[in-house]
């Protein structure tokens, strides 16, 4: 009542939204086969957000969808979705990475779609990663989505594709959120 | 300062999650061959303007049978631009088996950022219609992403109904 009475604004609630960082990409890009490191920031490349609270008091949660055409290499591939490059496996070294491909950055983001080269056929990313585990305090911080493998690979040929590649696509984009959700 | 005096705790910083209106659909349906057309829609109320609060469509449709690799699918609000190659184009996507058999099954997932900063005119507050559908950028007739909507046992007798989620989440700015 005294609350209402002063005006002041809602408690917040134990597992609210403290943040939202809104990530789109609508720009038709060419994806590279590479491998190892190389291959880490493929899809989503260093998009920085700021977290307001401390770890103790707050996670990252990470949903989205991103989407390409082509798909010439369709085993796994060591599919990666991580903050400020945190568990890459055991190595940093390209040339180590298959020992150890994915490590804790590994998973939350996972595609279907065609196997086929031909640039027709879609490929949908589906983005959804909880961080509660990772140790992230208040501040800037980078999210980074690709893969890790051993030899030269791509899960898609184009992201974000459009009529360059089939006279029926509009421009087509990703959109991600970064959740700050209180613990 | 009466916050402090009352030691209430702190506020959220931002993006409060203000309404999240939810839509279900369950009934399998035929999706029509055009260069264009409806797959779902349906109405809520947005409580805040355009400069207040913004939206995120979040939804998965499923569907059977391949029919175009591409064809133009979009998620808006009443309002969005028509035009080619806006944003209403964006946030959704489907991929599925490239095959023309009941099977063959296809994702179709929708998480469409809406804010002012590139779709003020689909954000007034009010009573609002969100659609899922298609439209081909050439204008090339005889496209839909797949030929089944929300599959059952019709397409297997091992699969049960289908259904297509829909959450139309307020949040503010």
């Amino acid at each position: 009542m005294a609350r209402l009475l002063l005006n002041a604004p809602d408690q917040t609630p134990v597992g609210g939204i403290i943040k939202i960082s809104k990530y789109r990409d609508e720009t038709r890009q060419s994806i590279g086969s590479v491998q190892g490191a190389s291959g880490r920031s493929q899809l989503v490349n260093n998009f920085t957000f700021t977290k307001l609270k401390d770890n103790t008091t707050s996670y990252i949660l990470v949903t989205g969808i991103l989407g390409g055409v082509g798909m010439d290499n369709y085993p796994h591939i060591g599919m990666c979705c991580t903050i400020d490059q945190i568990g890459y496996g055991y190595n940093t070294n390209a040339s180590e990475a298959s020992s150890h491909p994915a490590g804790p950055a590994g998973g939350g983001v996972f595609y279907c779609g065609v196997n086929t080269g031909s640039n027709n056929e879609g490929t949908l990313f589906i983005v959804h990663k909880s961080f509660k585990t990772f140790d992230l305090d208040a501040g800037t911080h980078r999210l980074d989505i690709g893969w890790n493998s051993n030899t030269n690979v791509r899960p898609t040929t184009y992201l974000n594709p459009n009529n360059s590649d089939n006279a029926r696509h509009h421009q087509t984009g990703s959109h991600i959120l970064v959740y700050e959700i209180a613990r | 300062m009466g916050r402090l005096l009352l030691n209430s705790q702190e506020s959220i910083v931002s993006d409060k999650l203000v309404k999240c209106t939810r839509f279900r659909n369950d009934n399998r349906a035929s999706l029509g061959d055009a260069s264009n057309g409806t797959i779902w829609t349906g109405n809520f109320t947005k409580q805040h303007d355009a400069n207040t609060s913004w939206i995120l469509m979040e939804g998965m449709l499923p569907g059977a049978s391949n029919y175009s690799d591409q064809c133009g699918v979009y998620a808006m609000l009443d309002g969005a631009s028509t035009s080619n190659d806006t944003p209403r184009h964006r946030g959704i996507y489907y991929s599925g088996v490239n095959e023309d058999q009941p099977w063959a099954r296809f994702i179709l997932y929708v998480h469409r950022i809406i804010d002012n900063s590139d779709s003020t005119q689909e954000l007034d507050a009010g009573n609002r219609t969100w659609t899922i559908g298609w439209k081909t950028r050439d204008g090339g007739s005889g496209n839909k992403p797949f030929k089944i909507w929300n599959p059952n046992s019709n397409e297997d007798n091992r699969m049960n109904q289908n259904g297509s989620i829909m959450s139309i989440y307020a949040y503010l700015y």
